[in-house]
């Protein structure tokens, strides 16, 4: 848990920040400490190109392995296994 | 329930996961012949055991339950002996400090402009040991919750927490190595000033 002091985001150091790295990126900090980080990262110019990157690449993960459409023949396929086994739809 | 109607609910609430069923099945395997072999597998023993599902869970959630222990039988030679004796969240957090450190001194700023991301994402990702791609497949990629994944993998949430971190540290990691092979960036840590793929 990380303090605030007069309502302010508690000053953090690098080392701190790169600990709550992924729960921040996941929101799983409570909200006194996601500001912290959010304060730290806004600021310090080595941590937000690592957050961005760290960011980047969760956010293009999904589009990098695409749902394959065409799953015509495999599906013939299992429904061809599936009625040997009493399936009837 | 009627045969008839139990194989329609299984068409339109199992079946239809295929196209997620296949991905995730290709992110476990890495190998599109063997996926197509596990997906159905995976059909098999899951109209097999459709009669103990419970309406209302998650069929997909389900499904890729079935499949990765499908996969595990297949495969349970080489990847099951991988490490896992440091997953635990707090050395995970260390070593991501570490990493943070090399990534920041790196010059990763702009990497993903630079390169083709999505092969070497993917190239990225099929690197990372399958316990620990599993997670982020789950998280990352299908968007299950911590507590789903959990479910799938069997496993603590905190488990998941700390496979998760560290999925995704080895695939920054993988990254920077592919980077640096391509010249784009500097083993020594600076950026090359003429690559641009």
């Amino acid at each position: 848990m990380i303090a605030t002091q007069e309502g302010q985001p508690a000053m953090i150091d690098c080392r701190t920040a790169a600990l709550a790295l992924y729960d921040f990126l996941d929101g799983h900090l409570a909200d006194a400490t996601m500001a912290s980080v959010q304060h730290h990262v806004d600021f310090c110019a080595e941590c937000a190109p690592h957050f961005d990157f760290a960011r980047r690449i969760m956010a293009l993960l999904p589009s990098s392995l695409p749902i394959d459409a065409s799953t015509t023949a495999l599906s013939a396929r299992i429904i061809e296994s599936l009625r040997a086994e009493g399936f009837q739809a | 329930m009627p045969d008839a109607l139990r194989d329609a609910t299984f068409d339109t609430e199992v079946l239809a996961a295929l196209p997620h069923l296949l991905r995730f099945a290709r992110s476990l395997a890495r190998d599109d012949a063997l996926a197509d072999d596990l997906v159905q597998e995976t059909y098999l023993r899951a109209y097999r055991s459709w009669a103990t599902f419970k309406p209302g869970h998650d069929a997909r959630r389900w499904l890729f339950t079935i499949c990765r222990n499908v996969f595990l039988r297949h495969r349970e030679r080489e990847e099951r002996v991988v490490d896992t004796s440091g997953e635990d969240a707090q050395l995970e957090s260390l070593a991501a400090v570490v990493e943070h450190a090399s990534a920041t001194r790196s010059g990763l700023g702009d990497l993903l402009d630079r390169i083709d991301v999505a092969p070497a994402i993917r190239a990225a990702l099929a690197a990372v040991p399958e316990v620990y791609r599993t997670a982020a497949i789950l998280v990352d990629v299908e968007g299950e919750s911590y507590e789903g994944a959990a479910e799938v993998l069997g496993v603590p949430v905190g488990t998941v927490r700390s496979r998760l971190f560290r999925a995704r540290r080895l695939l920054q990691q993988s990254l920077y190595t592919h980077a640096v092979d391509a010249g784009i960036i500097r083993a020594t840590g600076t950026t090359e000033s003429g690559g641009t793929r």
